[in-house]
């Protein structure tokens, strides 16, 4: 048990009075940065990187890892209370968790999601300490044939978002894998879908898609009928805290959700959108009020939620294995290493063991300041609405400039956030549901990128998906996720007909 | 995940953060400096900015700094990006390369390397070949056997279409007198953490990058380096070169760095001034050794006239292989 | 049920709007040229199968639309018209940040914009909105903006400190 004393030894180190003041500082500044819309740790965690040169690294591995669970947790607090997800990951969660907060039931979803993120990120630091030699082993064998059934595994689960209309869906999705296109293709440099203008070379940012289609979409939506539809939003209703039922109703979507986030974070073309789908996905088959769903189911919250976190902390599994940076967040964090000195690669974990558990049980600390911290605040959090609509709305699209004129200054990129905001206005009004265009967009280029890698590794042969065990495994699901629910129904309306 | 605009990330002292709130932008030439890397997390040009980014700050050069990564297609998406988002800015950074060079003439990219300033052309580095640890070939003279004896099935895992490290795979394919269009090239573009998984993972049967890119991976033990393609055996790096071992290949990568479009004269100058302190330091120097980078400082007028030479150099190159007309 | 009719109408127009969407992004995508560097799958043929899910999508919803229109707000003969006042003055909003945003800097442009939504939203007192929208503003640069060093750019405001 090597590394359980390694990693009661980074805990010796990282635990100090002054050490628990940083964790605050980073907790309290990862929050606020995950509230505004477009703005993620990696900002955050590089802004303070100077701090490395003053400070031993304990303390500075606290902060980084306080701001990376704190901002995750921040962008799932604006989603579930006002709609508005300022990253692509938490779309996920503004689906139940935004309905529960109009039902007046904000304070349980914010307390589920607190609460779900802290045993995400406990399971995801023990399986980090533990399994972190396995995981990587199991996330290099993925080739791109494998990806590419991932990718298809993950369409077939977006059906769980695709609201009530099968078609309607596939055309939110159809306009997110066209806007997902735009630019220059990244295999072959084409671009495509340009229209010879500078300013779509580069494709279009999700952020902007996300803001736009959610935020902007929303204010717009709401100015429509706020004259006509006294839409009374309760604050708060019945308790702040969760209820018995909530806790029975959340805890197995937790542990779910973690040993989904995991893994799939650890990969390298992994990421965290698509671990939160499968939750919800996952949480909707498996709840026993799946009628629920898309009024406020609480496991929908819980599981995205510790999905997202747990896949926060698979990243770090390639980063400290192999030195590979898989994320924005992580090259900062490599950039971190590197001031104290450390070459990051391979032999990081043999040669300078006590820094890498130091960090791991830095992660866990933040984790645990954002619980303590954000617990309490949660009655706090939940007077967001009771602002009075006029400033809320008002503020709402003062933050999304920040979120995308402040990162690139573009007013073209302005001008495109309203368009798609108008868009998501025509949207709601025509009942077309959102989340999927978000989901073509982030899939829809991977998904394409994987499939033409394969083809070229398999020269065209498309038997590579059917031949590898993990594509034909992860396929397999994909149909019995297809097929299983209207089975299911089959045989549960023979049952019904059978007993009458 | 490679997304074109989401790797976003930004460096700025703490002391910029907690007591510069109230200073004007321009108070000091260069307060904040913005570091474009055109490439994903761990690539190339991503290990290059942050070493800049690193030695600026520790020597007191600027106060603080944001890093932005844009990767794709050989850098051709983060380019445009820079052209229209910092036009004009005299504090950005643009890091490049040959690799770019190579993108823009295959891709036909609307935009090119000649727009920006100029600053200064700072490292080279030759091409590694590699397979992964687990792979049964052993040599070079292995290596090329299996390539003419069925060319498909050898698949290299390498950055964007037309780059450099597409070029040496089509090189030695060359030499090797396999068709060139047969062969198995998987494009990471971008570089970095994918192609770097696809090898560790035993997914593809040959790798090419820079040294600096493997050198960690290779004293691990986790690939086989099989050759390196200087023209004679670089100090400090054991691997034989192509040459040595009959295959009459070499090739380098240069990288530098570029200012935004429609900068003063003074402003590109005061850049120039910037790099040149750079180079001069003690931990640029220590960094070019320990990552086997070369020293290829070219400031300003002498680094456009070597830009406009290697541009038509490797439109010959790519045309002589078919990948450019 | 003129309301019915009206929505239909919407409805269909919608769903042409959709399949001329995908049946143009088919047009687009057929002028990509195929690769030069001997990919076995190039650069146009996801943007065709994409384009294609597009036109199929809008065609299909455009028989729904035109037999049985699916029930939306614009469908629902309770829902009240399209009010378009407050949409227009959001709109003015935006439009006002868009055009000052890069003149007069964000601070400026913001606080107009902020005002403007809040009238939208039925604020009354117009001193009150343009000072909240102010401080917000202000708050946002010197405490955000300008801590993270984001790249929002000078002002009139944003110069003075």
């Amino acid at each position: 048990m090597g590394s359980l004393s390694g990693l009661l030894d980074g805990f010796a180190n990282a635990l100090s009075p002054m050490n628990l003041l940083w964790a605050l500082f980073g907790t309290t500044l990862g929050t606020f940065i995950g509230v505004l819309p477009g703005l993620g740790p990696a900002l955050t965690i590089a802004l303070l990187l100077p701090l490395t040169f003053q400070v031993d690294p304990a303390a500075a591995f606290i902060v980084f890892g306080g701001i990376y669970f704190g901002s995750q947790f921040g962008g799932s607090t604006t989603s579930i209370l006002i709609n508005t997800p300022g990253e692509s990951a938490s779309i996920v969660i503004a689906l139940e968790g935004n309905q529960m907060a109009r039902r007046g039931r904000g304070g349980p979803a914010l307390a589920t999601a607190a609460i779900g993120s802290f045993v995400a990120g406990t399971i995801g630091v023990l399986c980090l300490s533990l399994l972190a030699p396995v995981v990587v082993r199991v996330a290099l064998a993925f080739a791109p044939a494998d990806y590419f059934a991932l990718m298809v595994l993950s369409f077939v689960t977006v059906a769980a978002v695709l609201g009530n209309s099968l078609l309607r869906g596939l055309a939110s999705l159809g306009l997110g894998l066209l806007l997902g296109l735009v630019g220059v293709d990244l295999q072959s440099g084409q671009p495509r879908f340009t229209f010879g203008s500078l300013d779509l070379l580069d494709g279009i940012d999700v952020i902007i898609v996300v803001v736009g289609l959610f935020a902007v979409g929303e204010t717009l939506h709401l100015a429509a009928r706020h004259r006509s539809t006294r839409e009374e939003i309760t604050p708060v209703e019945g308790s702040l805290w969760m209820t018995a039922q909530d806790w029975a109703r959340s805890w197995k979507a937790w542990i779910r959700g973690a040993f989904i986030g995991f893994p799939l974070g650890a990969m390298p073309a992994g990421g965290a959108e698509i671990p939160t789908f499968l939750s919800y996905f996952v949480e909707k088959k498996l709840s026993k009020h799946p009628e629920e769903f898309g009024r406020g189911a609480i496991e929908g919250v819980a599981g995205p939620e510790a999905a997202n976190n747990a896949a926060g902390a698979g990243v770090f599994v390639p980063l400290l294995t192999l030195g590979i940076p898989t994320s924005a967040t992580a090259a900062v964090m490599l950039s971190a290493f590197q001031s104290y000195g450390i070459n990051p690669g391979p032999q990081l974990l043999t040669s300078h063991a006590d820094l890498v558990w130091t960090l791991i049980a830095s992660l866990y600390i933040g984790n645990v300041m954002l619980l303590v911290l954000n617990l309490p605040l949660v009655g706090l959090w939940v007077q967001i609405l009771r602002v009075p609509t006029p400033y809320l709305y008002g503020g709402i699209l003062l933050f999304a400039t920040v979120g995308t004129y402040g990162i690139s200054r573009s007013v073209f990129d302005l001008v495109l956030l309203y368009a798609v905001g108008l868009a998501g206005f025509f949207m709601r009004r025509y009942a077309f549901p959102t989340s999927p265009v978000i989901i073509g967009m982030i899939l829809g280029p991977l998904a394409e990128q994987q499939f033409r890698r394969a083809m070229t590794m398999s020269q065209g042969d498309l038997s590579v998906f059917l031949t590898r065990p993990i594509s034909l495994t992860l396929l397999v699901l994909a149909v019995i996720a297809l097929s299983a629910p209207p089975l299911l129904a089959y045989r549960r309306h023979r049952r019904a007909l059978a007993s009458a | 995940m490679l997304d074109r605009r989401s790797f976003l990330a930004a460096t700025a002292g703490l002391a910029a953060a907690t007591a510069g709130l109230g200073l004007p932008a321009a108070a000091k030439p260069f307060g904040s400096v913005s570091l474009f890397i055109p490439g994903a997390p761990g690539g190339g040009w991503d290990i290059t900015g942050r070493v800049i980014d690193e030695v600026l700050k520790k020597n007191g050069l600027v106060r603080s700094s944001r890093i932005t990564n844009v990767g794709g297609a050989g850098g051709t998406i983060g380019l445009p990006q820079f052209i229209n988002q910092y036009d004009g800015d005299p504090n950005a950074l643009f890091i490049a390369g040959a690799i770019m060079v190579g993108a823009i003439i295959t891709n036909k990219t609307p935009v090119n390397l000649g727009l920006l300033k100029p600053v200064a052309r700072l490292t080279g580095e030759y091409q590694v070949l590699v397979v992964p640890a687990a792979s049964p070939v052993k040599t070079l003279a292995e290596f090329m056997a299996l390539l003419k004896q069925d060319p498909k099935a050898v698949t290299w895992a390498g950055g964007a279409p037309g780059g450099t490290d597409h070029i040496f795979a089509c090189l030695i394919a060359k030499a090797a007198g396999v068709p060139l269009s047969g062969l198995s090239y998987v494009a990471f573009t971008g570089g970095g953490g994918e192609a770097m998984a696809s090898l560790l993972g035993n997914q593809v049967s040959a790798g090419i990058s820079g040294y600096g890119e493997f050198a960690e991976q290779i004293k691990a033990g986790n690939l086989r380096a099989l050759a390196i393609s200087a023209p004679s055996r670089v100090a400090s790096i054991e691997i034989p070169t192509l040459v040595e071992q009959g295959v009459d290949v070499t090739i380098s990568n240069w990288r530098g760095v570029f200012g935004a479009p429609n900068l003063r004269e003074a402003e590109t100058a005061a850049l120039i001034e910037l790099a040149t302190a750079m180079v001069q330091t003690q931990d640029w120097k220590q960094q070019l050794a320990t990552r086997g980078w070369s020293d290829q400082f070219l400031p300003g007028a002498a680094f456009a006239a070597y830009l406009e030479q290697d541009v038509a150099a490797t439109r010959s190159v790519l045309a002589d292989l078919g990948l450019a007309k | 049920m003129s309301a019915l009719s009206l929505g239909r109408a919407q409805l269909v127009a919608v769903s042409a709007a959709i399949a001329a969407l995908g049946g143009g992004a088919v047009l687009v995508a057929l002028t990509i040229p195929p690769d030069a560097a001997g990919a076995v799958v190039g650069a146009r043929s996801f943007p065709v199968a994409v384009g294609l899910v597009l036109l199929s999508c809008g065609l299909l919803l455009l028989l729904e639309a035109w037999r049985t229109p699916w029930e939306c707000e614009a469908t629902d003969p309770e829902a009240p018209p399209l009010d378009l006042v407050p949409l227009a003055i959001l709109a003015a909003g935006m439009l006002v940040n868009v055009l000052l945003i890069k003149a007069a800097g964000f601070i400026v442009a913001s606080t107009l914009m902020f005002a403007f939504t809040a009238r939208a939203f039925g604020a009354r007192r117009l001193w009150l909105s343009l000072l909240i929208g102010f401080v917000l503003a202000f708050a946002t640069y010197y405490g955000f903006a300008r801590m993270l060093d984001l790249r929002i750019g000078g002002g009139l405001i944003e110069d003075l400190f």
